[in-house]
C-alpha cells in the first residue's frame, strides 16, 4: 500500500498497481524505494483525490499506456470518450479543471487527454463569444487587436 | 458584446469617479480647448488601462486561468484535431489575451495545414516557426514542389507528413537528392490507391513504425509488390509496430504453388497485424514474415467460396510464422464481418483469459461454421480456452460442441447471445459429454423457449419450457450455474472484451 497526503492533510493508503497509473507516483516509488512515510501532494485537495482514485481503480489491470507511442501514430485525434471516462468527467466546471490539474501534476497521461478532450468537446461548435461566456471570461483585446482577430475570423470562415 | 454587459446592473444614482466628475464639471468658458482635449483623452487613456485591469482580474477568476499553457494547449490541439480541417478552432486565439498569447507561442498548434488558404497559410507557416508541418493535400491530381536548399528544409517538412492524396497521379519534387540520405524520422506512412515505388523504399522507410496501406480492391493489381520486393521492404522495417495491408499482398499463384519453409523476414517489434486480402495471399505473408507471439492478429477472408477449404492451409502458414497470441478470424466486407471467430490466448503481456467468441451475422442457409471450428480445433490449441461466447450464431450442432468443446478442461463459462442453443441442451442431456471445468452458463436478455431458442424478452415471471429443461438437464451438474444477463455485447465494438471476473 501506498500513502498519500493531501493538500488538506488527509491521508490515503492506496493499492500500488492503482496508483501506479500516476506516472509521478511510479517514478517516486522506483526511486525512493518501499517506506512508511506518506507521499505528499500539495497540489491535491482530497476530494480531487478522491476522484482521481476513482479513475485509476477503474482502469485497474489496465495495460499502463507505453511511454514511447506517440499519440499520432495510433491516429485518434478525434474528441470520442469512452462512455464511462464520460460519465466520469459529467462534473461541474471547478471539479473538471481540478481533475485536469491534478492529472497533469500526478503525470496520468490518458486522463489529462480525457480531460482536455472534454473541455475541447464543450467549445466545440462555439464561437468565441460563447466560449467567454461558458468559461467565464472577459473580452480584453485591445481595439488593435480585435481589428486584427475581425479580419483572421472572417479569413476562418470563408474557405 | 461584452460578458459584462446586460448580466450587472449598475447602481444608481451613478457616481463616477473624482477625476472623471472633474472634468465634467469644468467650466469650460475659459479653459483652452486643446488643453481641455489632451486632459480628455489623458483620461480615457487611464480608463482604458483601469477596464483593462479589471478584466484581467475578471478573467483570473474563470477555471481555465488556473490551466497551464502547455495544458492549455493541449485542449486547442484537440478542439483543432476534431475540426476536420476547417479554421474555425482558430477562434481559441480570439477569445481573450491570454489564450492568444498562449496559441500563438505554440508553434505546433499551428503546423497542420489542413488546406492551402490564400490568407491564413502564410499567418499559419509564420506562427509555425521552426515546428514540423502536416500537410493534407486531398484533392491534387498533379503537384510540383520546387525549393531551393536555402528556402525549405524539405527533410524536415515531409519527413513526418501522414497525409493522403487519394487522387494524386503524378508527383514531383524538385530538390536535387530529395531524401537520398533517408528519412530517418518518417514513423507514420498511410498510402491510399497509389503506386508505390517499392525498389526505392528501403532507402526511407528504416525509421517507420507504423505503415498502413490500402488498395481499391483486386481490380489494381499493378500497384502490389511483388514477393520479392515485398521481402525486401519488409526487411528494412525493424521498428515497425502497426502493419494494415487492404488488398495489398502480392498476387498468389494459388492454388498450384504452395510456399514452404520457415518465413524468410522477421518483423520482431510488430504488435498489431491486420491483412484484408485473399485466403492465398494471406496464406503467403505467413510464409513470408515471422510475427512476435504478442502481436495481435486481425485477419479477414475476402474468398468465402475458399474459405472451408483453404482455411486449413492458412492456418498452417500461420502456425510457421507466430506462436499463437490474439487472433481474429473473419470473413466479409469491409465494415462489418458476416463472419468472425475471435481466439484470444493468454500470453505473460495479456491480461484476458483465453476465450473464444463465434459469431456467423449471415443470412446463408447452411454456413460451414462447424466445419470451420472443427478446422480451428485442428489447428489451434484450445486448451487453454476458458471462456466461450457464441453469438447471433446458426445452430452449433451438437457434434461440435462433443468434439470440439465438452472435453475442454478449462472451459468454465459459456455466454450465449441470441441464438439457439437446442443442440447445446441436448449436449448437456447427454451424460457422456463432460465439460470438466464448466461452472457458469449465461444467456443473453430473453427467455428460452421449448426448442432452445432465445427469445425476446416479455414481462413475465413464469419459467418457460426450455429453461425447465435447461433445469433438467442440469439436475445431474450441480456445479453449473445459470444465470441471465441483460447487458447486450456487440463484438464489432469490444473485439477484446474481457469478461467481468
Amino acid at each position: 500500500m501506498v500513502l498519500l497526503l493531501t493538500s488538506d492533510n488527509e491521508m490515503f493508503s492506496v493499492a500500488e498497481d492503482v496508483i501506479k497509473r500516476s506516472a509521478y507516483i511510479k517514478n517516486m516509488l522506483e526511486d525512493v524505494g518501499e517506506s512508511d512515510l506518506p507521499i505528499p501532494l500539495p497540489n491535491v485537495e482530497s476530494n480531487v483525490l478522491v476522484k482521481i482514485l476513482e479513475y485509476c481503480e477503474h482502469y485497474r489491470g489496465e495495460p499502463l499506456p507505453a511511454s514511447d507511442v506517440d499519440p499520432a501514430e495510433i491516429g485518434d485525434r478525434s474528441l470520442d470518450i469512452a462512455d464511462w471516462d464520460q460519465k466520469y468527467m459529467a462534473v461541474d466546471q471547478e471539479m473538471l479543471f481540478e481533475i485536469i490539474l491534478a492529472a497533469n501534476y500526478l503525470d496520468i497521461k490518458s486522463l489529462l487527454d480525457v480531460g482536455c478532450k472534454t473541455v475541447a468537446k464543450m467549445m466545440k461548435g462555439k464561437s468565441s463569444e460563447e466560449i467567454r461566456t461558458l468559461f467565464n471570461i472577459a473580452n480584453d483585446f485591445t481595439p488593435e487587436e480585435e481589428a486584427q482577430i475581425r479580419k483572421e475570423n472572417a479569413w476562418a470562415e470563408c474557405r | 458584446m461584452s460578458i459584462f454587459e446586460g448580466c450587472i446592473e449598475l447602481e444608481e444614482p451613478f457616481t463616477f469617479s473624482t477625476k472623471t466628475q472633474e472634468l465634467l464639471d469644468l467650466d469650460k468658458a475659459g479653459v483652452d480647448v486643446h488643453h481641455f482635449r489632451d486632459r480628455i483623452m489623458r483620461r480615457l487613456r487611464e480608463l482604458r488601462r483601469e477596464v483593462e485591469a479589471m478584466e484581467g482580474l475578471f478573467n483570473s477568476t474563470s477555471p481555465t486561468s488556473r490551466l497551464p499553457p502547455e495544458v492549455l494547449s493541449n485542449v486547442f490541439i484537440a478542439v483543432r484535431d476534431a475540426g476536420r480541417g476547417n479554421l474555425l478552432w482558430t477562434r481559441v486565439s480570439h477569445v481573450c489575451r491570454r489564450w492568444r498569447d498562449i496559441a500563438i507561442a505554440d508553434p505546433i498548434l499551428w503546423s497542420d495545414i489542413g488546406a492551402i488558404h490564400l490568407r491564413f497559410t502564410p499567418i499559419m507557416l509564420a506562427r509555425s516557426k521552426s515546428a514540423p508541418l502536416v500537410v493534407k493535400l486531398k484533392r491534387l491530381r498533379s503537384l510540383d514542389i520546387f525549393a531551393r536548399e536555402s528556402e525549405i528544409d524539405f527533410q524536415s517538412v515531409l519527413s513526418k507528413c501522414p497525409g493522403r492524396a487519394p487522387i494524386l497521379e503524378r508527383l514531383i519534387l524538385h530538390a536535387g537528392g530529395f531524401l537520398q540520405g533517408g528519412a530517418p524520422s518518417l514513423r507514420y506512412l498511410k498510402v491510399v490507391g497509389c503506386t508505390l515505388p517499392w525498389k526505392a523504399m528501403e532507402k526511407w522507410m528504416s525509421g517507420l513504425t507504423v505503415l498502413n496501406l490500402h488498395n481499391e480492391g483486386h481490380a489494381f493489381n499493378n500497384r502490389v509488390p511483388s514477393t520479392a520486393n515485398l521481402q525486401q521492404v519488409l526487411r528494412h522495417l525493424p521498428n515497425l509496430k502497426v502493419l494494415e495491408l487492404l488488398h495489398f499482398l502480392p498476387r498468389s499463384p494459388w492454388p498450384e504453388v504452395i510456399p514452404s519453409g520457415p518465413p524468410v523476414v522477421s518483423l520482431p517489434r510488430l504488435l498489431s497485424l491486420k491483412l484484408y486480402d485473399s485466403t492465398a495471399a494471406i496464406r503467403d505473408f505467413f510464409y513470408t514474415a515471422a510475427v512476435p507471439p504478442n502481436a495481435v492478429i486481425d485477419i479477414t477472408l475476402t474468398d468465402i467460396g475458399l474459405l472451408v477449404a483453404f482455411t486449413s492451409q492458412l492456418l498452417v502458414a500461420l502456425k510457421s510464422s507466430w506462436s499463437f497470441g490474439i487472433i481474429g478470424l473473419g470473413y466479409g466486407g469491409k465494415s462489418r464481418p458476416r463472419f468472425e471467430c475471435r481466439f484470444e490466448y493468454v500470453s505473460q503481456k495479456h491480461y484476458r483469459p483465453p476465450n473464444l467468441i463465434v459469431s456467423w451475422t449471415s443470412k446463408e442457409k447452411n454456413p460451414p461454421i462447424a466445419q470451420l471450428l472443427n478446422l480451428i480445433n485442428e489447428h489451434l490449441d484450445l486448451s487453454p480456452l476458458r471462456l466461450l461466447r457464441v453469438q447471433q450464431s446458426p445452430l452449433l450442432p451438437a457434434g461440435v460442441w462433443k468434439m470440439v468443446f465438452s472435453e475442454l478442461k478449462a472451459l468454465n463459462t459459456v455466454f450465449l447471445f441470441h441464438n439457439n442453443i437446442s443442440q447445446f441442451l441436448t449436449s448437456l442431456e447427454n451424460p457422456e459429454l463432460v465439460f470438466p471445468a464448466l461452472t457458469s452458463i449465461v444467456y443473453s436478455e430473453g427467455y428460452l423457449d421449448r426448442d432452445g431458442n432465445i427469445i425476446s424478452s416479455v414481462s413475465r415471471l413464469v419459467v418457460t419450457s426450455g429453461e425447465k429443461r435447461l433445469v433438467k438437464a442440469l439436475k445431474d451438474r450441480p456445479r453449473i450455474t445459470v444465470s441471465r444477463t441483460n447487458k447486450p455485447f456487440d463484438i464489432s465494438s469490444h473485439p477484446y472484451w474481457a469478461p467481468e471476473s
